[in-house]
C-alpha cells in the first residue's frame, strides 16, 4: 500500500497532513501517537472511506476489489445481531460471494484466535474481550494482503493482548502488511516490525523502534519520559513520568478522533 | 430451510381459509369448483371478492414484513419499521386528500393512485434530504420529518373538514381495511409489491455486512449509497402501494421480524425472506379473524391488527428483559 502526500481536512484544519508512508508486505507497523493526532482518520482515509486529498493506492481501486486487497478493524466494537460467532467471523467471506459452509479461511480464523470453544455461541452474549477477538477473526477471515485495526488490542487481557500481536506478526511474516494503531508503546515496540508515530496529524517519525521511540519524540510528541533497553528477551519500553506538558497536545485533545 | 416449507405451508392454509370464510358459506369442493369456473353467484364471489382480498392480504402483509425486515437490518435497530421513513404517513395523506376534495369518487381508482403519488413525491422529498452520504442517521432523520409533516398535513385536513360524512371516511380509511377490494386493486400494488421486494431482496449481503457497522461494510465491498437508495425506494414502493390499496396497516413490519429473528439465527438477510412469508401468514389470519368475530360490523384490519399486535410486542419485550438479565 502506498500513501502519497495523504490529508484530511475538517474545515480548514487537516487533521491528516501531507502523510506519506508505505506499506511492504512483511511489514508490521504500529501507528502510535497521543490521543487526536489522527491514527484512525489515517487508516480510514487510506481504506477509502474518508474524503481525503493526496492519494492512497487502496483508495483509487473500484470498491470490490479494495475489499480483497484490504480488511478493516475499526476501533467501536459493533455487532448488531446475536449472530452465532462462526456466522460473524463468516461475514469476512462476503467480499469472495456466497459464504461456504466450513469454509476453510472461517475456521483456520477460528483456531487463529482460540475461539473454538465460543463457535456456536451467541456473539452478543460474550464479554468484550471475546467479542474483540471474534471481530479480529472476522477480519483474518477476510484474509486480505492488507489488514489494518484500529486499536485491536484495547480491553483485551495481557496475555490475550501478546497473543493478539503475536498473530498479526505471524502473519506479517508469512507475507501480510499489517498496519494497526496501538497505544501501548511497550507492546508495539517489542512486536511490530516499524513504527510510525504520528502527532497533530503529521508523520513524525517512521522506522524501526529504535529510531523512533528516542527520548526527543518522546518528550515533543507523548511528553513522557521513559525507560528503553533493548535486551535478549526483546525491547523493553517502560514509560516513567509525565513532563510538563507543553500546550500543544492538549489543546487538541480527543477531540479529533 | 424447515422454517421457510413452514412459512409457505401456513401461508397456503391461510389462503385457502380466507377464500373460504366469508357471508356465503360453502364446502371446500364447491368453493374451489366455483372459484375456477367463475359459475353462479358463488363463483362471482369467490373470483371478485374473496380472491383479490386473498391476494391483497398476502401482498399486503408480504411486502410489510419484509419493508419491517428490511429496515430493522439496514438500521441494525430491532425498533425500525417501515412507517420510520415517511411513505406510509405520505401515502395517507395522498388517499386523505383526494377524499376530501372528492377526487377519490370521481374514478375508482383516484384514491389509491393519489396515495401512490405523494408516497412517490416523499421518496424524492426523502432522496433529497438525507443527502449524498450513505449514512443512515440523515435518513431517520428526513424520515422522522417527513411523517410529522405528513401527520400534520392529515390532521389539518381532518380539522378544517366542513363535511362530518367524509371526516368520518377518512377516519375509516386510515384504519385501514382489505374489505370490498377488487382485482383493479391487486394491479395497482402488485407491480409496485413485487419490484420493491425484488430490490429489498438483493440487499441481503449488504445487510448481513451492516451487522459489523457501516465503515466495515464499507471495506467488504458493500457500496452504502446503492444500498440506502435500494432500500428507500424499494421500501417506498411496497409500502406506497400497500398503503394505497389498504390503508395504514400498523404492527406488522415492526412484529414480525422479531417473532422470526430468533429462527434464522439472527441473519438479516434470512430474516428478509421469512418475515415476507411471516407478514403474508399474519395478515391473511388478521384478516379471517375480521370476518369471523365481527362479520355483520366491518371491523377493520388495522385496528385488529393494532390490537393484535401490541400485546404480542409486549411479550416479546417481556422475553428480551428476561434474556438480558
Amino acid at each position: 500500500m502506498n500513501l502519497d502526500k495523504l490529508s484530511v481536512f475538517r474545515g480548514d484544519c487537516p487533521v491528516v497532513d501531507t502523510v506519506s508512508l508505505v506499506l511492504e508486505p512483511g511489514d508490521f507497523v504500529g501507528l502510535i501517537g497521543p490521543n487526536g493526532a489522527g491514527k484512525t482518520t489515517l487508516m480510514r482515509a487510506a481504506l477509502g472511506i474518508l474524503e481525503h486529498t493526496g492519494s492512497s493506492s487502496l483508495s483509487v481501486m473500484p470498491q470490490s476489489d479494495r475489499a480483497k486487497q484490504a480488511a478493516w478493524l475499526p476501533q467501536v466494537r459493533e455487532i448488531a445481531w446475536g449472530l452465532s460467532v462462526r456466522d460473524l467471523i463468516g461475514l469476512g467471506r462476503l467480499p469472495f460471494g456466497p459464504i461456504q459452509k466450513n469454509d476453510m479461511h472461517v475456521e483456520a480464523a477460528i483456531i487463529k484466535m482460540e475461539l473454538n470453544a465460543f463457535s456456536d455461541r451467541i456473539a452478543t452474549q460474550l464479554s468484550g474481550g471475546e467479542q474483540a477477538r471474534a471481530l479480529i477473526a472476522r477480519a483474518l477471515a477476510q484474509d486480505t494482503p492488507i489488514l489494518m485495526a484500529d486499536e485491536p488490542t484495547a480491553s483485551l487481557d495481557p496475555a490475550n493482548q501478546i497473543s493478539t500481536l503475536k498473530t498479526f506478526s505471524e502473519l506479517a511474516e508469512a507475507g501480510k502488511g499489517i498496519i494497526a494503531s496501538i497505544h501501548d508503546l511497550g507492546l508495539a515496540a517489542r512486536y511490530c516490525t516499524k513504527l510510525a508515530l504520528l502527532d497533530r496529524g503529521k508523520l513524525v517519525a517512521f522506522g524501526p523502534a529504535d529510531a523512533v521511540l528516542t527520548p526527543d519524540n518522546l518528550r515533543t510528541v507523548f511528553s513522557i519520559e521513559a525507560h528503553y533497553e533493548k535486551t535478549k528477551e526483546g525491547i523493553i519500553f517502560q514509560p516513567l513520568s509525565v513532563l510538563k506538558k507543553s500546550n500543544k497536545n492538549s489543546a487538541q485533545g480527543d477531540t479529533l478522533k | 430451510m424447515r422454517l421457510g416449507l413452514f412459512l409457505i405451508f401456513l401461508v397456503t392454509l391461510l389462503f385457502l381459509c380466507s377464500l373460504l370464510i366469508g357471508h356465503t358459506q360453502a364446502p371446500l369442493s364447491t368453493s374451489l369448483k366455483a372459484l375456477i369456473s367463475g359459475q353462479g353467484s358463488l363463483g362471482t364471489v369467490m373470483q371478485e371478492i374473496r380472491l383479490p382480498r386473498a391476494i391483497l392480504a398476502v401482498l399486503v402483509g408480504g411486502s410489510l414484513g419484509l419493508s419491517g425486515a428490511a429496515m430493522q437490518g439496514y438500521l441494525r435497530n430491532p425498533l425500525a419499521e417501515p412507517g420510520l421513513i415517511g411513505i406510509s404517513g405520505s401515502a395517507s395523506l395522498g388517499a386523505v386528500l383526494s377524499l376530501q376534495t372528492g377526487f377519490a369518487s370521481m374514478f375508482w381508482l383516484a384514491l389509491p393512485l393519489s396515495a401512490l403519488g405523494m408516497s412517490i413525491f416523499a421518496v424524492f422529498l426523502i432522496i433529497l434530504l438525507s443527502g449524498k452520504q450513505g449514512r443512515s442517521l440523515t435518513l431517520i432523520l428526513a424520515g422522522i420529518a417527513i411523517s410529522a409533516l405528513a401527520g400534520a398535513m392529515t390532521s389539518l385536513v381532518l380539522n378544517l373538514s366542513p363535511n362530518p360524512y367524509a371526516t368520518a371516511e377518512i377516519v375509516f380509511w386510515m384504519m385501514g381495511s382489505l374489505a370490498d377490494r377488487s382485482f383493479d386493486h391487486v394491479w395497482i400494488a402488485l407491480p409496485f409489491s413485487v419490484l420493491g421486494a425484488m430490490m429489498i431482496l438483493s440487499l441481503g449481503p449488504a445487510l448481513n455486512a451492516l451487522t459489523l457497522g457501516e465503515d466495515t461494510a464499507q471495506t467488504m465491498g458493500i457500496n452504502l449509497v446503492k444500498t440506502r437508495y435500494a432500500l428507500v425506494i424499494g421500501v417506498a414502493a411496497m409500502i406506497g402501494a400497500t398503503t394505497a390499496v389498504a390503508g395504514a396497516v400498523g404492527f406488522v413490519g415492526l412484529v414480525v421480524p422479531h417473532i422470526l429473528r430468533r429462527w434464522v439465527k439472527s441473519q438479516p438477510s434470512s430474516l428478509m425472506w421469512a418475515s415476507m412469508l411471516g407478514g403474508a401468514a399474519l395478515v391473511l389470519a388478521a384478516d379471517i379473524l375480521v370476518r369471523l368475530v365481527l362479520p355483520d360490523r366491518d371491523l377493520k384490519l388495522g385496528v385488529v391488527m393494532a390490537i393484535l399486535g401490541a400485546p404480542l410486542f409486549l411479550h416479546l419485550i417481556y422475553k428480551t428483559r428476561a434474556e438480558l438479565s
